[in-house]
């Protein structure tokens, strides 16, 4: 298993880098910078402000830079003296920044400024709408999992009947709509018609239930199509026969011996469910006005504020890779016939 | 003697043999009725006794004709906008608005800029759009250096240029040419000519252009002085690249139809677009995308799994592991990131050829070959051990033949399946990407272009229902028939449940 880990880590660092390599020179290239505007810079405030996020460096020191550990800036990184030329020309004054911030770049968990939001770091952003995107992201997969389960299973006890049918079907459309014309259904209906619940904003618990209602409905729906499959395959199997003609209660097999075996499809699908909903919430945190890490993801890459965008691209890139490898290792634990990849 | 015997042996063979030869030749006759099944025709009986798949399949492919045929119909310009203050809701042909003018160029400001007084102006083509209003295109040499104009842009049309007044005293409207490039002296512009309602109701007989040439030639409409007739086509609206045999359906559906249209039966947008136009032409960029965008994964996948399988081995190890690496990035946040880097380095790559959607087919089969490898290899691997493999190989078969008559078959079932579920999670992903404005752009429509149309109307006080309801059933209706289909194939194709019912 540790060497498992160990593999899983080692192809994930080296796939982090090859995107973080290309996009950076990619992003680095793009004609007109993050700082042209309506109007043209004067030259000198354009300098000083390229100076400030180290545009005037050259490309690989840029590079460097962005990719740590270590931070280059003359004034307060690796590199700083203890002492600077005073402002007015007249000897060398103490350097107050000295070795203030050794570390920098992405290897140290620094994603560095934002080109558009002045003031604020990558990191700022995302402390900040993180923790709001990562609830939203657990109450929608929680919904997920508990429609799609109940139905699921009441689908496959219910196999043929009416029941079955209606649930299959509404699953069926669950999967056919994109997200945000459920989501738009829902704003209709409790906008228009059922009154109780905020179609949008923020803030209090009870602006969490819709939005993430909308974002884990289509999940739901496929949870519930595999949820069926995998009870009907068990059912069919000789141990439940075996447990039925021993005479067990209906729940007994249900729970005891149907469910661990049926649900092995849907623990292989929580980590494409995973990253599902973290991209669905892109578009659900925008329609509902969520202040969340995937509005500022969408807002960033429309403004073309490269750093933020990059960033985000970054963090969600490790935690769904690191969800997946997690969602790996719980399906050898559930399921001793699956081995860990050997190679 | 030894003739003799030979002759009374040959007697006895031949009396067996009566009796032999015509239980053979019965045998014969047998077995040349019996028919052997093909996996295809197996799997097509099967298909079709699933009637939801089968109705599905019918279904898409009657929505496939109609969005190929999408010219041809006589519906309004997809794209041609009407500024309106509110949308039309979905009418009857006998309710009364019914008839709704919904030809572009209604609410524009037209009165001319100055700057275009002694505009030299030299004819090179004429369209007409949406059957009411005709557009000459002309060369134009500017008195005065064209980037000091500053066009008014009109909300989704290109910007107003110029006014130019005809003999008659109509008016047109010189609309500079979409994708023209700004800072050469001569520069095309089109001049938007609107036809009188006699010219409208006198054209009911061939082809527009002999329409066009009556009209003139009774006085009923009229060009501007310096334009001269050379060609008349018939375009809906904005549509400006259209291929050939697109613009010839266009053609037909004028002599067809003249200049008759349907009314806004699904109602229109808050811009005056045909809701029903809109669907219909969508659906058309929407099938593209999805089904080249799929094939491109589907190469891709086939590609890279069939050579993971054949190889087999360290290569195929590591090869697979790449996949399982890249199957737990989320492609669509780097997706996205790549998409706005690459909008930026447009018009590098125009130059290429590289255009927008091309960028679109690319980026997105590359997200989708994943599985697709994994699937093929998974066959080829146990493909290629068989015994009915093994057995062409005794016979003798050459390994091309081994390769294109035995194991591709088996693997395309599985690739075709794929491929019907693939589709649809391209379309939504389209959708996606459209929904974030990254998508399809105006003047073009797709379906995720719609949808989101209709979710921006839904916040609204009032809720113009049929934005939202119409598009978002003709997708669920074609994603549901595409995932039915697939399913269905699926199981008609699935070898283990071959010959059972």
């Amino acid at each position: 298993m540790f060497a498992f880990l160990l593999r899983r880590l080692i192809w994930g660092a080296l796939t982090l880098w090859v995107v973080v390599t290309v996009s950076f020179f990619l992003m680095r290239n793009v004609e007109g910078g993050p700082f042209d505007g309506e109007r043209t810079l004067d030259p000198v405030i354009k300098a000083n402000i390229e100076r400030q996020y180290h545009l005037d460096w050259p490309l690989w020191k840029q590079y460097l830079q962005y990719v740590g550990p270590f931070n280059l800036d003359e004034t307060s990184g690796i590199f700083s003296t203890k002492t600077v030329p005073a402002p007015d020309g007249t000897g060398e004054i103490e350097n107050p920044d000295y070795r203030e911030d050794v570390f920098g770049g992405v290897l140290a968990f620094d994603l560095g400024p934002s080109f558009k939001l002045k003031d604020y770091s990558v990191n700022d952003i995302i402390g900040q709408s993180l923790p709001v995107s990562v609830a939203l992201g657990s109450i929608g997969l929680i919904w997920a999992l508990l429609l799609g389960l109940t139905a699921g299973v009441a689908s496959a006890l219910q196999r043929g009947t009416g029941w079955d049918l209606s649930l299959r079907l509404v699953a069926t459309f669950g999967i056919a709509l994109p997200n945000f014309v459920i989501a738009g259904f829902l704003i209709l209906l409790f906008a228009f018609n059922i009154d109780g619940l905020p179609v949008a904003g923020w803030g209090a618990p009870r602006h969490i239930l819709l939005p993430s209602l909308a974002l884990g409905a289509p999940f739901a729906a496929y949870i519930a199509r595999l949820t069926r499959t995998g009870m009907l395959e068990v059912f069919s199997q000789d141990h439940i026969r075996t447990a039925r003609a021993k005479g067990l209660p209906d729940h007994l097999v249900l729970f005891r011996h149907s469910l661990k075996g049926g649900l092995l499809p849907v623990v292989s699908y929580l980590g494409p469910a995973v990253a599902g909903i973290l991209t669905g919430s892109l578009v659900i945190e925008r329609l509902f006005g969520i202040p969340g890490t995937g509005s500022h993801f969408v807002n960033s890459a429309l403004n073309r504020d490269y750093t933020l965008a990059m960033g985000v691209t970054i963090l969600y890139t490790v935690l769904v890779y690191s969800l997946n490898t997690l969602v790996d290792l719980a399906y050898t634990l559930l399921d001793p016939r699956i081995k860990l990849e050997e190679s | 003697m030894a003739d003799s015997t030979h002759s009374a042996d040959d007697g006895e063979l031949g009396a067996v043999d009566a009796a032999e030869r015509a239980r053979l030749e019965k045998l014969l006759a047998e077995a040349e009725e019996f028919k052997g099944e093909s996996l295809w025709q197996d799997a097509w009986r099967r298909l079709k006794r699933n009637k939801s798949a089968y109705v599905s399949l019918w279904f898409l492919l009657a929505f496939g004709a109609l969005s190929f045929f999408a010219p041809l119909l006589p519906l309004a310009s997809p794209s041609a906008l009407n500024l309106r203050d509110e949308p039309v809701a979905p009418a009857w042909p006998w309710e009364a608005n019914w008839h709704v003018d919904r030809a572009a160029g209604d609410d524009l400001d037209t009165a001319p800029p100055a700057e275009f007084g002694a505009a030299a102006t030299r004819s090179v083509g004429s369209l007409l759009d949406d059957g009411w209003q005709h557009r000459t295109y002309v060369d134009v040499t500017l008195p005065g250096d064209p980037d000091q104009v500053r066009p008014r842009r009109v909300d989704g049309e290109p910007s107003v240029l110029a006014w130019v007044e005809d003999v008659s005293g109509r008016s047109a409207i010189v609309y500079e040419k979409p994708g023209q490039k700004k800072g050469t002296r001569l520069q095309r512009y089109a001049i938007v000519h609107r036809f009188s309602d006699q010219a409208r109701e006198g054209g009911a007989s061939t082809g527009l252009r002999t329409q066009l040439e009556e009209a003139l030639a009774s006085g009923r409409a009229s060009l501007p002085a310096e334009a001269e007739l050379l060609d008349v086509q018939f375009r809906p609206g904005l549509w400006e690249d259209m291929p050939f045999f697109d613009r010839w359906m266009l053609g037909a559906r004028a002599a067809l139809f003249g200049f008759w249209q349907v009314g806004p039966l699904l109602g229109t947008d808050g811009k005056g677009r045909d809701v029903l136009s809109r669907i219909v032409w969508g659906s058309r960029i929407s099938i593209q995308v999805s089904v080249i965008a799929s094939l491109v994964s589907l190469l891709l996948g086939v590609t890279y799994g069939a050579t993971a399988g054949f190889l087999g081995g360290r290569v195929d190890n590591l090869m697979m592991r790449i996949v399982d690496v890249l199957y737990a990035i989320p492609f669509i946040f780097v997706v996205i990131f790549l998409i706005t880097i690459l909008n930026a380095y447009r018009t590098d790559l125009a130059e290429f050829g590289i255009g927008r959607m091309t960028v679109f087919y690319f980026v997105i089969g590359a997200i989708y070959w994943l599985t697709m490898s994994r699937v093929v290899r998974g066959q080829v691997l146990s493909l290629k051990n068989q015994e009915f493999v093994e057995a062409a190989r005794v016979v003798g078969a050459s390994n091309s033949r081994i390769i294109f008559v035995h194991i591709v078959p088996n693997v395309l079932s599985v690739v075709i399946v794929y491929l019907t579920l693939t589709i649809p999670q391209v379309m939504l992903f389209e959708a996606f990407l459209s929904f974030l404005g990254l998508g399809v752009e105006a003047p073009r429509v797709s379906w995720g272009l719609l949808a989101v149309d209709g979710s921006e109307v839904i916040s609204a006080i009032k809720t113009y229902w049929w934005l939202v309801v119409y598009p978002a059933a003709a997708m669920a209706a074609t994603l549901l028939a595409l995932n039915i289909l697939g399913d269905g194939l699926r199981d008609a194709l699935d070898p283990k449940l071959r010959g059972k019912d």
